[in-house]
């Protein structure tokens, strides 16, 4: 099996042609104190820096305090707090779920052993869930945020940005059509695999 | 035309593969892919004994469907030829 990553493009050091990583990924906090607590104690992400100001983007923009923690491998996580905002409602079960970070560890005994912690320190946390690729522990920060910590099971490779490029295909195909559906999908993904096969365009 | 499904050709999938054949499917390459066929109009797999991850199965279908599905559930995969 091919185990190149699909990262390692063409091009890819040229200016302009690549971003890389995350610098910092922001959310909004109603709950300052917990969740200085929870990332910098519960999750050990040192506190890099805070900024505080009046609201000085637009006209009703709020005065705010925005503050980042280390996430490591030179990412962070930032959250706003703004004066006099109400807080916002929860978001419904599905997107609660569907927007969250997940953060990486490498092997299975690092995944554990993060479960204990977090039990240890009376977070909710999920048994480990294997998908294809991945295997996860899912738990919320105080704030509501679902996060996630996930290992490998295997790398990416090459196969899967092929198979990847012939779904997202089969998906943009059937989201244009009369009545799109996963079984349709899947239906429009064989016509793709066959096509592919034929020209000899998937290995 | 045959009932077909096509599964990716990686590590993940092969408890499915070899479950599909262990039930009379046809396994042949086809590039990145394996196409499962066969020649009967409809064809049934159950989830249970076989140790194919909740996930994994729920996910089977990913590399694409030749047929049209008559039943999808936890434990149940049964498709069918397209009737058209």
């Amino acid at each position: 099996m091919a185990t190149a990553s699909p990262s390692a493009r063409p091009g890819a050091g040229l200016p302009g042609s690549r971003v890389d990583g995350v610098d910092h990924l922001a959310f909004v906090t109603w709950k300052p104190r917990a969740t200085v607590d929870f990332y910098t104690r519960t999750l050990g992400m040192p506190l890099l820096h805070a900024i505080t100001a009046t609201g000085w983007v637009t006209e009703d923009y709020p005065d705010f305090v925005h503050f980042f923690f280390d996430m490591g491998a030179g990412n962070r996580i930032a959250f706003f707090y703004y004066f006099g905002l109400p807080e916002e409602d929860a978001p419904s079960d599905l997107m609660h779920r569907s927007r969250h970070l997940a953060f990486h560890v490498d092997t299975e005994e690092e995944l554990l052993a993060w479960r204990d912690r977090l039990k240890a320190r009376g977070v909710r946390v999920t048994p480990p869930l294997a998908h294809e690729l991945i295997e996860s522990i899912y738990f919320d920060d105080p704030n509501g945020i679902q996060l996630e910590i996930t290992r490998p099971l295997r790398p990416m490779s090459d196969v899967d940005a092929r198979d990847a490029e012939l779904t997202v295909r089969a998906l943009a195909d059937v989201v244009e059509g009369p009545s799109p559906s996963i079984e349709a999908l899947w239906q429009r993904k064989a016509e793709l695999v066959r096509k592919a096969a034929a020209e000899g365009t998937d290995r | 035309m045959t009932l077909a499904l096509y599964v990716l050709d990686v590590p993940e999938f092969e408890p499915f593969v070899r479950t599909a054949e262990a039930a009379g499917l046809t396994v042949r390459r086809l590039g990145d892919h394996l196409e499962l066929s066969t020649a009967e109009d409809e064809f049934v797999l159950h989830r249970e004994g076989t140790g194919i991850r909740t996930a994994l199965w729920h996910a089977a279908l990913t590399g694409g469907l030749h047929g049209r599905i008559v039943t999808f559930t936890s434990d149940t995969l049964h498709l069918a030829k397209e009737t058209a």
